[in-house]
């Protein structure tokens, strides 16, 4: 069996580290797995010898990450995934992307989600509507932000002194403790130690800094085409692959009875990105400049939020007196209550993205919008950003580009409720092809061939 | 020698070892046994530092200067339409393939073409960097100023739309009698 000169064997692996390449280390663990396969069992010190070849000429990692990539191999056990957010501490349509990553790989891969502050699996579970038994979770503190006075919720990436230290190491070093590594959260300046590595990209949010690592991800998968192009011309890269994010909120297969509402649904973000105020503010015009049309018809603003929030403060500050039959507001309110709003909805609105310059303050995808489609709510939404390739304007809902597009759309479809039933199905329709089933799909998809080339099984 | 088992179980406690000695080394560059963080760019420095490398580096612009000087502008100002405009890009169109040819078997020819045009580049961009801090300057005070403006108009608003609803339910209550 063993006819293979272990001393050839270490001169190959010397022969390899020569080469001034990360495909090296590529190259030692096929000769190996070769040589393995071909009946070469070596004794413990001749392994030990390669493991300290490695080490020494290209760190302690390297050397790690070529026996984690054997033990796989060999199918000495399951590979590890680590999928890091430094958001998982709050609901939000990024965090529910990378849960249902989790969700959609525990079957074929021990998974651990890294956050930054305190959360559990089971509320991760409640939040997003998802199986994740069999996830595993880890917090790792980021001192940097833990040593800050006012410790918000919402991690900063941009308060960090890019000529100081890099905070996020502590992360970079987690990351080197998986087979696979995915950065749910963009932060570019996370550096990945794994084998193989993803960023997800959700939008790129900073320009390239002393601290940008994203080139040396494996792939980079994004969420619309916007993001794409922005990726491509804020960086300088090439996504690699687009997978939608999965939206699931069919509360039924039928139609249920609709009321007059128009329905907003979209966190209470600080910056006040969301556009709520707006809304109240278009709303309130509406009813005051058509109040026949506008008669019957409620504004109702629902969203999560932190719990001190000076802007959801200021909007209740501008609802004092409006009476709750007009504009409601509802505030971290269950999923079901939330699906409860979409089913009796007839139209939904969206203004992120209004006035706006910053390209990163425009609506990336827009999975709220994609909700109110799947349950028959016809979007009125401004064509900014991803939205435009959710929404076909005068087909599956109505895009806007001012204010004035925004009234005169929402009173035709108010005042003709055939345009407002064939809309209605149409936004049906087309919600039905951003689901959970076809993400999932995809995810898979991805995740076998990531795994064949690893283990070398292609 | 040894068998499979011993084998595999070898592969599983050098990668446990490798792990623990791993854990030891704080430094992620001496991990990766390799620099990671990029160079300080321009983006890292903060107004005050960005100021005083382009007046150390670009001694010929003028201090304390929003824009460079007029005669220090470099490009055509002619206009478009005008009839030595015209037969410059006529001249151009002409000569730009017979450059093509030149700059292939010349390489030096499109280096120093190049240099010449980033010299008055690079002082031209970073006089336009500097504007652009001092215009967000100028926008940060503005904001400033416009908020306290909008919360008096916000609850103008609020007034606003409270009276007005008040009115018309008083008017439908008078109907409805």
């Amino acid at each position: 069996m063993n006819e293979i000169n272990p001393a050839i064997v270490i001169k190959t692996v010397e022969g390899f580290l020569k080469i001034d390449d990360v495909s090296s280390e590529d190259l030692i663990c096929r000769h190996l797995f070769t040589k393995i396969k071909e009946g070469f069992l070596s004794t413990t010190p001749v392994l030990q010898e390669i493991a300290s070849l490695v080490s020494q000429k290209r760190g302690l990692q390297s050397a790690f990450n070529i026996f984690l990539r054997m033990e796989v191999a060999l199918g000495l056990r399951k590979p590890e995934i680590g999928i890091y957010d430094n958001a998982f501490h709050f609901i939000g349509g990024a965090q529910k992307y990378g849960c249902t990553i989790a969700s959609t790989l525990q079957q074929d891969f021990d998974v651990t989600l890294i956050a930054n502050r305190d959360i559990s699996i089971k509320q991760l579970q409640e939040w997003y509507d998802l199986d994740l038994s069999r996830c595993k979770l880890k917090v790792v503190k980021i001192p940097f932000f833990e040593a800050r006075k006012e410790k918000n919720d919402i991690f900063d990436a941009g308060l960090v002194d890019l000529r100081e230290n890099n905070p996020f190491h502590v992360i970079s070093k987690e990351s080197g403790n998986y087979d696979i590594f995915v950065n749910n959260c963009m932060l570019e300046m996370v550096y990945p130690l794994a084998n193989i590595s993803e960023f997800i990209c959700h939008f790129p949010e900073r320009e390239i800094t002393r601290f940008f690592h994203v080139d040396e991800y494996s792939h980079i998968i994004y969420n619309s085409l916007y993001t794409a192009e922005w990726i491509k011309k804020r960086w300088k890269l090439n996504p690699h692959k687009h997978i939608y994010p999965p939206v699931d909120m069919e509360s039924s297969s039928t139609k249920g009875k609709k009321e007059n509402i128009i329905l907003s649904v979209s966190r209470f973000e600080l910056s006040g990105n969301k556009k709520q105020k707006e809304m109240i503010k278009a709303f309130m015009l509406l009813t005051n400049k058509y109040p026949d049309e506008m008669k019957k018809w409620k504004l109702v603003l629902a969203g999560g939020s932190t719990e001190k929030n000076v802007y959801l403060d200021s909007i209740r500050n501008l609802l004092t007196g409006i009476p709750e039959n007009k504009i409601e507001l509802k505030v971290n309110i269950s999923s079901d209550e939330l699906k409860n709003l979409y089913r009796k909805a007839k139209i939904f609105w969206h203004f992120c993205g209004i006035g706006q310059t910053d390209p990163a303050c425009v609506e990336h995808f827009g999975m709220t919008t994609v909700e109110a489609m799947q349950n028959y709510c016809v979007p009125v939404i401004f064509k900014g950003g991803g939205q435009k390739e959710v929404v076909k304007d005068g087909e599956s809902g109505f895009l806007f580009k001012d204010f004035k597009e925004l009234y005169n759309k929402t009173l035709r479809l108010i005042s003709r409720p055939e345009k407002m039933h064939s809309l209605s199905e149409g936004a049906y329709t087309q919600g039905k092809k951003f689901t959970k089933k076809d993400f999932s799909q995809k995810i898979k998809k991805h995740f076998k061939q990531l795994l064949e080339d690893y283990s070398f099984s292609a | 020698m040894e068998n499979l088992s011993d084998y595999r179980k070898a592969i599983q406690n050098i990668r446990i070892e490798l792990g623990k000695q791993k854990e030891t080394v704080n430094n992620i560059e001496d991990l990766a046994m390799k620099k990671i963080e990029r160079e300080a760019g321009i983006w890292e420095y903060d107004f005050d530092e960005l100021e005083a490398e382009i007046w150390r580096r670009f001694s010929t612009l003028e201090k304390n200067c929003d824009c460079i000087s007029e005669e220090n502008q470099f490009f055509d100002k002619r206009k478009p339409n005008s009839r030595f405009y015209k037969v410059k890009e006529r001249y151009r169109a002409i000569s730009e393939p017979f450059i093509r040819i030149k700059m292939e078997g010349d390489g030096r020819f499109n280096l120093d073409k190049q240099n010449s045009i980033n010299k008055e580049y690079i002082p031209f961009n970073l006089a336009v960097i500097l504007t652009l801090q001092k215009i967000k300057d100028r926008l940060n005070t503005l904001e400033e100023m416009t908020r306290n403006l909008i919360k008096d108009q916000e609850e103008l608003l609020s007034k606003y739309f409270r009276d007005n609803l008040c009115i018309k339910e008083e008017k439908e209550g008078d109907t409805d009698e």
